[in-house]
């Protein structure tokens, strides 16, 4: 007790009196006092962050807890989709997927990477892509899918007799993809290693289709931070890009496109979120760990980098006022390093292997041998998307890249690229577009001070949108003579569903604030209907 | 929130129309070809390129016209016209963007009667990378054709078939079931199950949330 007494009275007693306190006493007692007051300070300061710390140690849930439950069943939503056309697209009738399940496999079976050359897959894999008549199925839409009891018996035998799993790891252009995504889908192949190869390929399938759902979460959360005032209208956002037939399709399927949509997302969610609430070292620890997450997924994520990198500066020089220059900094080298490790990593080892620095990358890219001035290729990437300005040499004869390779393809081009809606529906659509453009453009307008005052953040945002496309309309440029327009695929950019989400969201306002739940209401239903026709194609394309 | 309930409650039943009239729509099916075989296949570089073909004898109610063209990333437009001596029956065209398939279909206005002896002229428009043809060749010649008049193309005449798509439903279900992990028809109460939750799960929020 005699103990204690001097302990609380430093600590709840003012300097000023402990100066009292120093001249009455002696020497010794005096040091015995400030030796307690330490003590005292020490346990206090040790004290006092203890029950912000135990709140700080489950943040997570509370984060979890924070987020809206529209928005957990917008993610249940796109889960739910996704799952039922992973049961709706029959096995490696997805692009890519053959060879995105032959890289887990290699992964899982043999503990090494693939590479660039052509080759087989292992025994078990092409035996059942034979069986399934993959390849004649694949870019013939007058050609279903096995439909006799004798085929899925020859299918049936083949994949009871457990063939080899082992490959060459020959996987042509997929090999250049980073490993995060497949040696994540080893977990749903390892847990259904003891069924069959397509047991596996479904579970793998339904890992992705959560995927879908982080998406639509994040996509939800960052409706929420740039609209923030309308309530319904993150609803409307959410629930557009849950609902979305691509989104479902490629999320339903063994291709790393699915977890590129979910970090792309979150990354544009975090960094609307520092925009509003700063860039804490946290915060920036997040977009650094994101970016790397993106880098590890799949190299179209280089795309949105510039645009990250800029939304660290901006933001780093906003926080320099609150945090000082030093903390800002720090935060801003924190979070480029983290961003930056996987392809320091990927470089170094590719440099001690005696490899170009870029790996397989650098052939993939054909970096090397890029042809052409930078005005043709600025001219290629144009017309690429937008029609051809006066001067300009046609890269695309014959063709209206902006209608009939971006907004045709997006009302619906499934499968290996060969199943698609009749002509006409790709016309009608142009009506619904319009008014919901139309009506886009009135949301706009109505928000414009508020846009104004976001402005460096949009800048943001519209550089990581370029950024996406520029290396989309590089990559066609580069690869024009081996694979022509081959990458003019509208899945490569919903990397930027959230932006896609923003814009349905300010159409339904841009009907008002009296209309607006209504045409949103309206909208929800017309993605409804597109995704259950969209569905509607795909089973009557591979099995009518 | 009332012309929310009532927009979802209105939309939602227009979606249920629509797809019971989609349903009771025939798919299309091959009522006849011109009877060329698929004996070669030529790369051609450059578009801009139109032949006029016999076509044989032309289905009464063909609404669609596959011809034997193949993409390899892009198609180029493809326009066609149907012939009886020199009078135009139809004519129609695919626009160009179209994506990799051996075949491209071609909507023609409906044919009221069956045309004997008829004669299709096909052009392929400008083009951003070569396609292939298939048929067999006019002439043997050693070198392969550069446009389309060294091919005699095969052409297949769509019309709608006889059955709906609800009566091809068992059919639809049983194929379903073939070729996937777990296999069996019961698969197609699984999708069936899954739609109606995404659609159920969507209205409810819908209702919630906008008002």
């Amino acid at each position: 007790m005699s103990k204690r007494k001097p302990t609380s009275t430093p600590v709840r007693t003012p300097t000023r009196q402990s100066t009292t306190e120093r001249s009455v006493g002696t020497r010794a007692f005096n040091r015995k006092a400030q030796a307690a007051r330490q003590r005292a300070t020490r346990k206090q300061t040790r004290r006092r962050p203890r029950r912000p710390t135990s709140r700080r140690s489950f943040p997570v849930r509370e984060l979890l807890r924070r987020i809206p439950r529209a928005a957990w069943i917008c993610a249940l939503v796109a889960c739910l989709n996704a799952a039922c056309w992973s049961i709706i697209t029959p096995p490696f009738q997805v692009p890519d997927e053959p060879s995105h399940f032959g890289y887990t496999q290699l992964l899982a079976e043999d503990l090494r990477l693939p590479t660039s050359a052509r080759g087989t897959y292992s025994p078990e894999e092409s035996a059942v892509v034979h069986d399934l008549h993959q390849s004649e199925v694949e870019g013939d839409p007058n050609t279903h899918t096995i439909s006799s009891a004798k085929e899925q018996q020859i299918l049936q035998e083949d994949l009871d007799s457990h063939l080899s799993r082992h490959g060459e790891g020959a996987l042509g252009g997929v090999a250049a993809d980073p490993p995060l995504y497949p040696l994540l889908e080893i977990v749903p192949y390892g847990l259904a290693s003891a069924g069959s190869l397509l047991d596996q390929l479904e579970l793998m399938r339904l890992q992705s289709a959560l995927m879908a759902g982080i998406t639509a979460l994040f996509v939800f959360l960052f409706v929420r931070e740039t609209l923030p005032t309308v309530r319904w209208a993150w609803t409307v956002g959410g629930l557009a890009v849950a609902l979305m037939p691509l989104l479902g399709f490629m999320s339903g399927s063994v291709n790393p496109d699915s977890m590129l949509f979910a970090v792309s997302a979150a990354i544009f969610y975090a960094i609307a979120r520092a925009f509003r609430r700063g860039l804490t070292r946290r915060m920036a620890i997040a977009i650094g760990a994101l970016t790397a997450v993106g880098l590890l997924t799949k190299l179209n994520f280089i795309g949105l980098a510039p645009g990250v990198i800029l939304a660290l500066i901006v933001l780093t020089v906003r926080a320099t006022p609150t945090y000082g220059r030093r903390v800002a900094c720090l935060s801003l080298g924190l979070a480029l390093a983290i961003a930056a490790s996987p392809v320091c990593l990927y470089f170094l080892v590719n440099l001690l292997s005696g490899h170009p620095g870029l790996g397989i990358v650098s052939t993939t890219l054909h970096l090397g041998k890029a042809q052409g001035s930078i005005f043709s290729k600025i001219s290629y990437v144009w017309q690429f998307y937008l029609p051809r300005l006066p001067g300009m040499t046609s890269d695309f004869p014959g063709l209206a890249t902006t209608r009939q390779l971006w907004f045709d393809r997006s009302v619906g081009m499934y499968g290996w690229l060969d199943t698609s809606f009749p002509v006409w529906v790709e016309t009608v659509t142009l009506i619904p577009a319009g008014v919901i453009g139309l009506l886009f453009v009135r949301g706009v307008v109505g928000a414009r001070s508020a846009l104004r005052r976001h402005s460096l953040e949009l800048i943001v945002y519209a550089v990581m949108g370029f950024g996406l496309l520029v290396l989309i309309g590089l990559s066609c440029y580069f690869n024009a003579a081996s694979e022509g327009v081959n990458f003019a695929e509208p899945r490569y950019l919903l990397p930027l569903l959230p932006l896609l989400a923003v814009a349905f969201a300010l159409a339904a306002r841009g009907a008002g604030r009296r209309w607006g739940p209504t045409v949103g209401a309206a909208l929800i239903v017309l993605l409804l209907a597109h995704d259950i026709f969209s569905q509607l194609q795909v089973i009557g394309r591979f099995y009518g | 929130m009332q012309s929310v309930r009532i927009t979802l409650a209105v939309a939602l039943t227009l979606l249920v129309v629509v797809i019971v009239g989609v349903l009771s729509q025939s798919p299309p099916v091959v009522a006849g070809t011109n009877s060329v075989p698929i004996q070669a296949d030529v790369e051609i570089k450059k578009g801009d390129t139109s032949s006029c073909q016999q076509a044989g004898t032309i289905p009464q109610g063909t609404s669609a016209i596959r011809v034997g063209v193949e993409a390899r990333a892009v198609g180029p437009r493809v326009a066609i016209k149907v012939l009886s001596g020199s009078r135009v029956l139809a004519a129609g065209a695919r626009e160009a963007g179209w994506t990799k398939a051996i075949t491209v279909t071609v909507p023609v206005p409906r044919l009221s009667h069956t045309i004997r002896g008829a004669r299709i002229c096909i052009n392929i428009g400008s083009t951003v990378e070569p396609f292939r043809v298939y048929g067999v060749l006019a002439q043997p010649t050693a070198t392969a054709p550069s446009n389309l008049q060294g091919v005699r193309l095969r052409f297949e005449y769509l019309r709608p078939g006889p059955r709906s798509w609800w009566s091809l439903i068992s059919s639809t279900a049983y194929h379903m079931g073939l070729g996937r992990a777990a296999g069996g028809t019961w698969i197609v109460f699984l999708v069936l199950a899954l739609v109606s939750a995404v659609a159920i799960l969507a209205a409810r929020v819908t209702l919630e949330e906008l008002r």
